[in-house]
């Protein structure tokens, strides 16, 4: 069982109830009816500007056009990568 | 080639480790590496890869030296204010090291000058400061098959990741083009704190050395990242994607061209 938590198995919640999602190396918890939809709506509740990065939900590259499509769920893990142009 | 008695004194520190040896010194010396970009990534990397003995060094930058570089930009100093940046690096890795054979490029990376002057050289570090060189430097690397050093930095953080065309991962894998006009704050905007093109410079010019020695394992496939503020460093998982604009099967960016520049109206800001 701690193995497929720490895989983060999507049916498995919190003893509290509570959603999870692994933000760039850190737990982050929802209550279910906080639990962002889309990672447009993740962004927007971490005050991310969707422009400024690309994310990698479980391993798999998602661009900025595709994030109002892209729904999230409990237990995924989520790289936001910024876009960083200077040098 | 073989080393010279200065030059076994000079590079003693390089030549005892095991990994590096007489063999692998005498293959520094006789590597090509490009520095795109003498800015703050380029600074740090160009000094250390002189004074480590990379034979030849090449810099390219069509800009000159501002007040406001010198916070950061280490291979410049207050007198070079108003001169060439290229003329002002070359000046500093000559007197670090005068085995280094330096060649300066006074011109900015675009689409119709950079394919020729790259693939003469061995490794590439992008230390560029703005997104449409960065794409243009990855799409050149992709068709000439020559591996290079991503990296990026942005107020706090920075980013790099290795690239070897065809075998890794590439920057558009990550990113496939770049963001909005004015989706990300150029550093002149945004800020950078000075120490940080240092720390990413120099894993830059670390992943160089690596590579022309066939030494430990490259930084491939994987995107390093780091926060001055939290003092972390992390590395997030790259893979190549089959739907990759650039290195994926069904490809749709077949010829080089240049990115459409970012608006930016700030004076002096290439961003």
């Amino acid at each position: 069982m701690t193995a497929l938590l720490s895989r983060g198995v999507p049916f498995v919640l919190g003893r509290n109830g509570m959603k999870s999602l692994q933000i760039n190396g850190r737990a982050h918890q929802f209550a279910p009816a906080e639990m962002p939809a889309t990672l447009c709506a993740l962004l927007e509740k971490l005050g991310i500007g969707a422009a400024t990065v690309v994310a990698e939900v479980d391993g798999r590259i998602v661009t900025p056009e595709q994030f109002a499509q892209t729904e999230v769920r409990d237990g995924q893990t989520i790289e936001l990568i910024k876009f960083m142009g200077g040098g | 080639m073989s080393l010279t008695e200065e030059q076994i004194q000079r590079y003693s520190r390089n030549i005892i480790l095991e990994q590096v040896g007489g063999a692998g010194q005498e293959k520094l010396l006789a590597s090509k590496v490009l520095i795109v970009g003498v800015g703050g990534l380029g600074s740090p990397a160009a000094l250390y890869l002189a004074a480590a003995g990379v034979g030849t060094i090449g810099l390219l930058d069509g800009d000159q030296v501002d007040l406001t570089n010198l916070q950061r930009q280490i291979i410049h100093h207050t007198a070079d204010v108003g001169k060439r940046k290229v003329v002002s690096a070359k000046e500093k890795i000559e007197a670090v090291n005068p085995d280094v054979a330096v060649r300066t490029y006074d011109v900015w990376a675009r689409a119709d000058s950079i394919r020729d002057i790259i693939r003469e050289y061995d490794f590439v570090i992008d230390a560029t400061d703005n997104f449409p060189a960065k794409f243009l430097i990855n799409d050149v690397c992709h068709f000439e098959r020559i591996p290079f050093s991503h990296g990026g930095i942005l107020q706090f953080e920075g980013q790099l990741m290795t690239i070897i065309p065809g075998r890794t991962a590439c920057y558009r894998c990550l990113f496939p083009g770049p963001p909005p006009a004015n989706a990300v704050a150029p550093c002149g905007q945004a800020g950078v704190l000075g120490v940080l093109p240092g720390v990413i410079g120099l894993l830059q010019a670390t992943e160089a050395i690596k590579y022309l020695l066939g030494m430990g394992g490259l930084l491939t496939d994987s995107l390093l990242t780091y926060c001055a503020l939290t003092m972390e460093f992390r590395k997030v998982p790259a893979q190549r994607r089959a739907d990759c604009p650039l290195c994926g099967p069904n490809a749709t960016i077949t010829t080089l061209r240049d990115e459409g520049k970012v608006v930016c109206n700030r004076k002096g800001c290439k961003c």
